[in-house]
């Protein structure tokens, strides 16, 4: 076991009736970052959370924070003696405390006013705002003293649940940079909860992707986002492109033609699939350049880059999406060649994402082709 | 490595899922010790009816029930409830909807006069008329009376749902091509009936256990007779046969009434609506209908005040025991801060079980708090004075036995409203404490109680003005020579001294007074608390 890591579970499994909802969970926390675990809405990242912090028992497996068991075999620790802080969704302040009385709440009773909560107040940016009570600050203030307020006491791990989620978008990116400076100044080890993938990248330095109450991968965010594990975490973390194909070796025989592959390698013509973001994706003006053919069917526009969904001319082929910047986006009808940018990243059919329907309905599809061309 | 049937878990429902982690959450052996004492302390007047009936044998119930006196008691009884809760009905819809849906002039000031018939008890109401005139004696009498003192209980909650009711239901009827008063009785009252319904029954089950009102009409009811038999025979098995078919009644409105208030938790009218109604105009009917309200005013509230003040006023002048008067407020100050306190106390488990560890034993134990609510006054004096003198005589005749009668009396009130309290305070915020080191009590104690305090304090102060204006059960349950100001008066009345009860009255309605005004001032502002968004 990793002796740098502030939180390591093992094993965990957690029912509620006749529902499972983490199976055999195993996740490390390295001391001194941040940790999102991201997982949709419903795959049990919240019951984690409580789990970590001691509200919930588990069914099975073990908590350690630091070289401390918490949770195992006929062993649960107290959650008022675990030294975990944790910020709930909506902040949960205490709504007949004023903020400094909020944030010294967890300190001894000589600390409550005293400098350790202005220090608290500074580093969350919110000095001068002592006095005020919760139902006088915005909702992302009310975040920054609840983080100050998990703080203050100075717990091994900060656990914060889903917190920007009742924050208006534009408040969002704004305050989730201020928690991150903040949690990062007090030199503090988070682990953070979320549905919303770009959260997830732009702020932890470790982002587990949580499904059917396992973490399928763990992994810095340029990792994940460059070589997801199989199909589903693809398009769960960013946007996916998936093609049906056969592999052999580096190279995969696609719908867009023959394309250099990375990733497990498989020769001799496996079936399987391969995946491309949407900016590998490049159109070009129709015949300028040698790559299959298509036609723009709807365009989307995000100022800074754009995407454009494109049906090609090969019926067996399925809709893709490039992306391209702003300003060299085609119109909608348009005919467009597309080229290829970089390698596509290859998961053998027995590996790949097995559930997929629509891409196990496209491999069947290729399958047939492929069979015709052989006769 | 992915658990079986984790694939088929499909979208899932958080809330659900919440829902039945928490009912998982298994209760301290303390809480449901505590709640369980709670039901069973409320279970000993019902208890001792149904030990009565099996000690006395099938024979004699028959002898003592199947009788023409019990016939004329349940026919008195019925007609008299049907009669009073139907006129409740009509005038409380009446005045709610003449206050908050037209152009009523005064309406403000109406809104509020409507309501406080309720501070005086209906027994001071019946002894006011009794003292101008014994005409008032009688069904027509006792019907009219009771009404008069009974109607705000329909009144308050079906003009708080037209306040908060959606004007654009009416305005659709209309653009529909309905008609003012199509309108009111095809939109306007479906929309209250929960809440007139639910009045109603309460104004039936104060009217089953209401004693005071009708032994000063001289009407009898079951009450009166339970009380006169007790009177008669002590510890005899007729009082407590009628003591039984009266909690047989009551229990079938309570019934009736769960079952209307769950559907009427789906009625509930958004409580933020944006636009005010514009007011129907009365037109001509303008200033008979204020003449209308004025005059129930008047006879409800003005009537019995005056009266108070006159026999005050001639009292005084014929000179009565100021030392009496005071004592008796003393007494009756302290049996209701006593009782407020004793019973806050007791709801409060019953509260923490019911709202954060919620399951069938959690549900069992509440429902059974809530059955005092069809118990009258007089059916938990004579159980506790029974049950007291055979199993527990040092507590036969002392302040406690009295004090836990007023518990159990008006525990269902504290209930309602330290359950809202709770209900409001998530239990996210005591697990937020704990996490900051706080032990399970303390972080309690030290988050949710405070946020909870002014449900506790309107919990407190419903117990203290039940207690203050309760009559039946002191009569029967005070320790000798401690005389409240509900005794003193009615000492005085019933040997019809008006002058020299009407002092103890005055000072009654005075006491009950400030937390009456806490209360609506609490309900009429902010019901939430201001919370975190």
């Amino acid at each position: 076991m990793n002796s740098s890591a502030a939180l390591a579970a093992s094993g965990l499994v957690k029912s509620f009736g006749d529902s499972p909802v983490l199976a055999g969970l195993d996740l490390e926390v390295p001391s001194g970052s941040l940790t999102a675990v991201l997982g949709p809405s419903g795959c049990g990242k919240t019951t984690l959370l409580r789990l970590v912090a001691g509200f919930e028992r588990s069914d099975a497996g073990t908590i350690r924070l630091g070289n401390r068991v918490v949770c195992g075999a006929g062993t649960h620790v107290a959650p008022e003696r675990r030294s975990v802080g944790f910020v709930a969704q909506e902040g949960a302040l205490f709504p007949h405390l004023d903020v400094a009385a909020n944030v010294g709440f967890g300190l001894p009773r000589s600390q409550r006013r005293g400098r350790r909560v202005e220090e608290l107040l500074e580093l969350v940016g919110l000095d001068g705002l002592a006095q005020r009570f919760p139902h006088q600050l915005s909702g992302g203030q009310q975040q920054r003293v609840a983080l100050a307020r998990a703080l203050a006491p100075s717990p091994k791990l900060v656990l914060l649940d889903e917190p920007f989620d009742a924050l208006d978008a534009g408040l969002r990116s704004q305050v989730r940079g201020e928690v991150r400076t903040a949690l990062r100044e007090a030199g503090a080890t988070a682990l953070l909860v979320t549905h919303d993938q770009e959260e997830a990248l732009s702020l932890a330095d470790v982002v587990a992707v949580m499904r059917g109450g396992t973490i399928v991968q763990a992994a810095d965010p340029q990792s994940l986002y460059r070589d997801p594990v199989d199909a589903e975490v693809a398009r769960f973390v960013g946007e996916a492109v998936l093609l049906s194909s056969r592999l052999f070796g580096n190279r995969a025989e696609t719908p867009l033609g023959s394309l250099s592959t990375r990733g497990a390698g498989a020769t001799g013509g496996v079936p399987g699939t391969v995946m491309l973001r949407p900016e590998q994706i490049r159109c070009r003006e129709a015949g300028s350049a040698d790559g299959p053919r298509g036609r723009v069917l709807s365009t989307e526009f995000y100022g800074h880059d754009a995407t454009a969904r494109i049906a090609l001319d090969d019926p067996a082929c399925p809709e893709i999406v490039a992306r391209s910047a702003g300003h060299r986006l085609p119109r909608v009808g348009d005919e467009v060649s597309i080229v290829v940018e970089g390698a596509a990243l290859a998961y053998p059919a027995a590996g790949a994402a097995g559930d997929l329907a629509p891409v196990a309905r496209e491999r069947d599809l290729i399958a047939s082709l492929h069979g015709k061309e052989a006769t | 490595m992915e658990a079986a049937g984790a694939h088929h878990r499909g979208p899932a429902l958080p809330a659900l899922r919440r829902w039945a982690r928490r009912g998982r959450r298994r209760p301290p052996r303390m809480l449901l010790g505590l709640a369980t004492a709670v039901a069973l302390l409320v279970l000993v007047p019902l208890g001792f009816l149904v030990d009565q009936a099996l000690s006395i044998g099938w024979g004699q119930v028959e002898e003592l029930l199947f009788r023409h006196f019990v016939g004329a008691l349940l026919v008195n009884t019925l007609t008299l409830m049907a009669v009073a809760t139907l006129a409740c009905a009509v005038l409380g819809v009446a005045v709610a909807w003449l206050v908050e849906r037209t152009d009523l002039p005064g309406r403000r000031a109406w809104a509020v006069l409507a309501a406080l018939p309720i501070t005086v008890p209906a027994f001071v109401t019946s002894y006011s008329w009794v003292s101008i005139t014994p005409a008032v004696q009688g069904f027509g009498g006792a019907a009219a009376i009771v009404t008069l003192a009974y109607y705000p209980l329909v009144y308050l909650p079906v003009a708080a749902v037209l306040r908060g009711m959606d004007p654009a239901l009416e305005e659709s009827a209309r653009s529909l091509g309905m008609g003012r008063w199509r309108t009111f009785f095809r939109v306007t009252l479906p929309q209250t009936r929960p809440a007139l319904l639910g009045g109603a029954l309460l104004v039936a089950v104060h009217l089953l256990s209401e004693y005071g009102a009708f032994a000063m009409l001289r009407f009898q009811t079951f009450t009166t007779a339970i009380y006169e038999e007790y009177r008669v025979s002590f510890d005899g098995p007729a009082a407590s046969m009628l003591a039984t078919v009266l909690v047989l009644l009551c229990l079938v409105l309570l019934v009736t009434e769960l079952g209307l208030r769950g559907r009427a938790r789906y009625a509930r009218v958004d409580a933020g609506t944006a636009r005010p109604a514009s007011p129907v105009r009365l037109g001509r009917a303008k200033w008979p209908a204020a003449a209308a309200v004025a005059a129930l005013v008047g006879l409800a509230l003005g009537l019995p005040l005056a009266t108070l003040a006159y026999w005050v006023a001639r009292g005084g002048s014929s000179g009565f025991d100021i030392g009496a008067l005071l004592a008796a407020c003393g007494t009756s100050l302290k049996l209701g801060l006593g009782a407020a306190a004793l019973t806050t106390l007791l709801a409060l488990p019953v509260a923490v079980l019911a709202v954060r560890h919620p399951s069938k034993i959690a549900t069992v134990l509440e429902r059974a708090a809530y059955l005092p609510f069809a118990l009258p006054g007089i059916v938990v004096a004579l159980s506790l004075i029974v049950v007291s003198i055979h199993y527990l005589p040092a507590i036969y005749g002392t302040t406690q036995l009295l004090l836990v009668a007023y518990a159990i009396l008006s525990l269902p009130l504290a209930l309602v409203a330290t359950r809202a309290a709770l209900a409001q305070a998530p239990p996210v915020r005591e697990e937020v404490a704990r996490s900051l080191g706080c032990r399970p009590l303390w972080a309690m104690a030290r988050v949710t109680l405070p946020l909870i305090m002014p449900g506790i304090g309107a919990a407190a102060a419903l117990v203290f003005l039940a207690t203050v204006t309760e009559l039946t059960a002191t009569l029967l349950l005070a320790p000798i020579g401690a005389h409240t100001l509900a005794t003193q008066f009615w000492a005085k009345a019933s040997t019809l001294s008006y002058g020299a009860a009407a002092p103890y009255a005055a000072l009654m309605v005075a006491i009950s007074a400030l937390p009456t005004y806490l209360l609506t001032r609490r309900l009429g502002g902010v019901v939430r608390p201001p919370e975190a968004r």
